[in-house]
């Protein structure tokens, strides 16, 4: 940490140092290299709804620099944060610097990174680019994401790649204002990967070390990657927990394993994914560890919302996914996907999910979507859920129209069985991807949700994007914004509700 | 107040001057497994860079469109590259999709958000449109249909001022 300490002292006015250092880069560009960046400007003026004070109002900033010049780039990350109250809550932080080094062999990674050994199942860092994130609890602004805090050197040699890392892991459920002690980087890892290529064929070992206050752990997992003429292709992994006996793999019910394996197989326009999975008490540290989590990602509204989460303490189940596509350009999605969690021996709880999708075109003025969904998830305590959708998109001669609809029926059993609908209703009006305005409709009766003295709750707004160029883009919400879980790229996180007006500026240069 | 100032004068910044983003020499694998150097399959001339992930909607529609523009621009020495955004978690899918709609120029995983990063790609699909040097002469973000006139014309402004 000494390095990124110095900096933060050195940058009391690191404003005024941005600003000369983003002006001057820029001019300087051609002699010296390429400066680039990235800033995302969000105002918001109101509150979660029905929470006092009803006007209170933000700004957060995210800027992002990166100076290349071959085969050296540098970057930083500056954030901002500043409600109305303040209250302890406001900050202006450099929050990740990272130096990269590349050449045809060697790749090194200084500073905060992002990183994966295998495919997750021990170890992955991540973002979600353009996620700004917000607890109930801290009711601070920041990026959603998860670094690692270290040094990443991969080194090629033919057919042989070795990756070494160290570093602390961002716990990302501490925002940036916690910086008195409290360690917002909880998790020390240690690891090496090793692999070796042979034809089509690849395999690799890995072995990392976890360290926090509480636990010194050790794990290695082997892995396999095969291509079975065009066709066909293979992927298996076995990661372990070391146990204290010095056992290199070993499948009790306290021992830590996580099994994962797919096979792809491609005809034509036929593509076929099935996957298997069997995690057990590998929840690494602060959630360090991010293995396939074999659900279907969804990107329907009310679908995204209940993506099951893996319970990585127990779980076991596979996904099978078919993709056809169609002369027309439609494309045919069916997934079936099977979790079983039994954390108390003896009683499992089993999810299932079966989703059917289609989007085609219809001539060349109109395209639309459609899909149907039923799933049931034990360990939220819904019984059954069925969601259904349909979009239609109709170009008009210099504007288009689209048109959404969901709708989500959903069985729950606790003390006593209840049913609830939620629904989803949007009119979009566009202009190629330069100007939309979309007219929106959220409505939901779930008891959760609906306090007792009414029937359903409605959430209605507008929303309005301009791009003027292809830097900039403006996005405007106005009215009342539905929260809840929030899932991209494989990861969920919670969404709060929101009810005013939001105006977000992101602009690339 | 200062600080609302540092706000507004680091917006005002960032609006004001376009400085060109740039590609260096990174390597990802592709779907089949293999490790591929962008530079060593770059365009003659131009390189699109289409930023994709299994799950967007929006690309379902764009990249039928991208293959035809693919086709139509090869020989003129614009080579297409699709940029897988899926995690690790979604790796299984990506071919078995890349296949089904049809894409037939190379695709590369960006596991590790590092071509992402470099280019501050926050959404999908989005596309660049880079020189022989990796400097970013277009961008276009999201899809909606019509738009693959926007960037087939922006492509051809691109090749007429580069002869």
């Amino acid at each position: 940490m000494p390095l990124i300490t110095y900096l933060r002292k050195s940058f009391d006015h690191f404003w005024l140092v941005v600003i000369v250092f983003n002006l001057s880069g820029c001019l300087s560009a051609e002699a010296q290299g390429i400066l680039t960046g990235s800033n995302v400007a969000e105002f918001q003026l109101g509150n979660i709804p029905d929470t006092d004070p009803k006007d209170q109002s933000s700004l957060y900033d995210q800027l992002n620099l990166r100076y290349s010049i071959n085969p050296l780039s540098l970057k930083i990350r500056i954030g901002q944060f500043y409600p109305s109250d303040n209250n302890g809550r406001s900050y202006t932080k450099l929050l990740q610097y990272n130096v990269h080094y590349t050449t045809p062999k060697l790749n090194l990674n200084v500073g905060n990174l992002y990183s994966t050994l295998g495919r997750g199942l021990l170890l992955r860092t991540y973002e979600i680019p353009g996620a700004i994130w917000e607890t109930r609890g801290y009711r601070v602004r920041y990026g959603f994401y998860r670094d690692l805090h270290g040094i990443d050197i991969g080194y090629r040699i033919r057919n042989a790649e070795i990756k070494v890392l160290r570093g602390r892991v961002l716990d990302v459920a501490l925002p940036p204002t916690l910086d008195n002690g409290i360690e917002r980087r909880p998790d020390l890892v240690e690891g090496a990967q090793f692999s070796y290529q042979f034809s089509k064929h690849r395999a690799g070992i890995i072995y990392m070390r976890h360290n926090n206050a509480s636990v010194n752990t050790s794990y290695s997992s082997l892995f396999y990657s095969g291509n079975f003429g065009e066709n066909l292709s293979v992927y298996g992994e076995l990661a372990n927990r070391i146990n204290t006996a010095g056992h290199l793999i070993s499948f009790t019910d306290t021992s830590g394993y996580a099994a994962y394996a797919s096979i792809n197989y491609v005809y034509n326009k036929l593509g076929i994914s099935v996957e298997l999975k069997d995690y057990r008490n590998m929840s690494i540290g602060a959630g360090i560890s991010d293995p396939p989590s074999l659900v279907k990602e969804h990107a329907y509204r009310l679908l995204n919302r209940v993506i099951h989460i893996p319970l990585l303490t127990d779980e076991s189940g596979y996904q099978v996914e078919l993709f056809y596509g169609f002369k027309n350009n439609g494309m045919l999605t069916l997934n079936n996907s099977m979790a079983k969690n039994e954390i108390v021996p003896g009683d499992a709880s089993i999810f299932r999910e079966f989703f059917v999708g289609y989007q085609l075109p219809v001539g060349k003025h109109i395209s639309g979507s459609v899909f149907v969904d039923y799933a049931k998830d034990p360990l939220v305590n819904e019984d059954d859920r069925y969601t259904s959708g349909l979009s239609v998109n109709v170009n008009h001669s210099k504007l288009s129209s689209l048109l959404e609809t969901e709708l989500q029926y959903t069985k729950r059993t606790l003390a006593e069985t209840s049913t609830f609908v939620n629904a989803y209703f949007a009119y979009t009006l566009s202009k190629g991807s330069t100007f939309s305005i979309s007219a929106i409709l959220e409505l939901s009766n779930d008891p959760f949700l609906v306090e007792a003295n009414k029937h359903q709750n409605y959430y209605p707004g507008f929303s309005f994007s301009f791009r003027p160029d292809n830097h900039n883009q403006i996005l405007v919400f106005v009215g009342r914004r539905r929260g809840g879980p929030a899932c991209n790229s494989g990861v969920c996180y919670e969404v709060l509700d929101f009810e005013g007006v939001e105006i977000r500026l992101t602009s690339r240069f | 107040m200062n600080r609302f100032l540092a706000f507004f004068l680091l917006t005002l910044s960032s609006l004001s001057y376009v400085c060109g983003q740039t590609a260096y020499q990174i390597e990802l694998l592709d779907i089949n497994g293999n490790t591929v150097n962008i530079d060593a399959i770059k365009g003659e001339k131009f390189t699109v860079l289409d930023f994709w992930a299994t799950w967007c909607r929006p690309c379902i529609n764009s990249i039928p469109e991208l293959v035809k523009l693919s086709d139509k621009f090869q020989e003129k020495g614009v080579q297409f590259i699709g940029i897988n955004a899926d995690s690790p978690r979604n790796r299984s899918k990506v071919k078995p999709f890349a296949s089904s709609i049809g894409i037939n120029y190379p695709v590369l995983l960006d596991f590790d958000q590092q071509l992402q990063s470099d280019f501050f790609i926050d959404g999908f699909p989005t596309l660049l449109v880079l020189d022989g040097k990796g400097k970013v002469l277009f961008t276009h973000v999201g899809f909606i249909q019509g738009d693959e006139k926007t960037i087939e014309d922006a492509i051809n402004n691109l090749l007429k001022k580069k002869l």
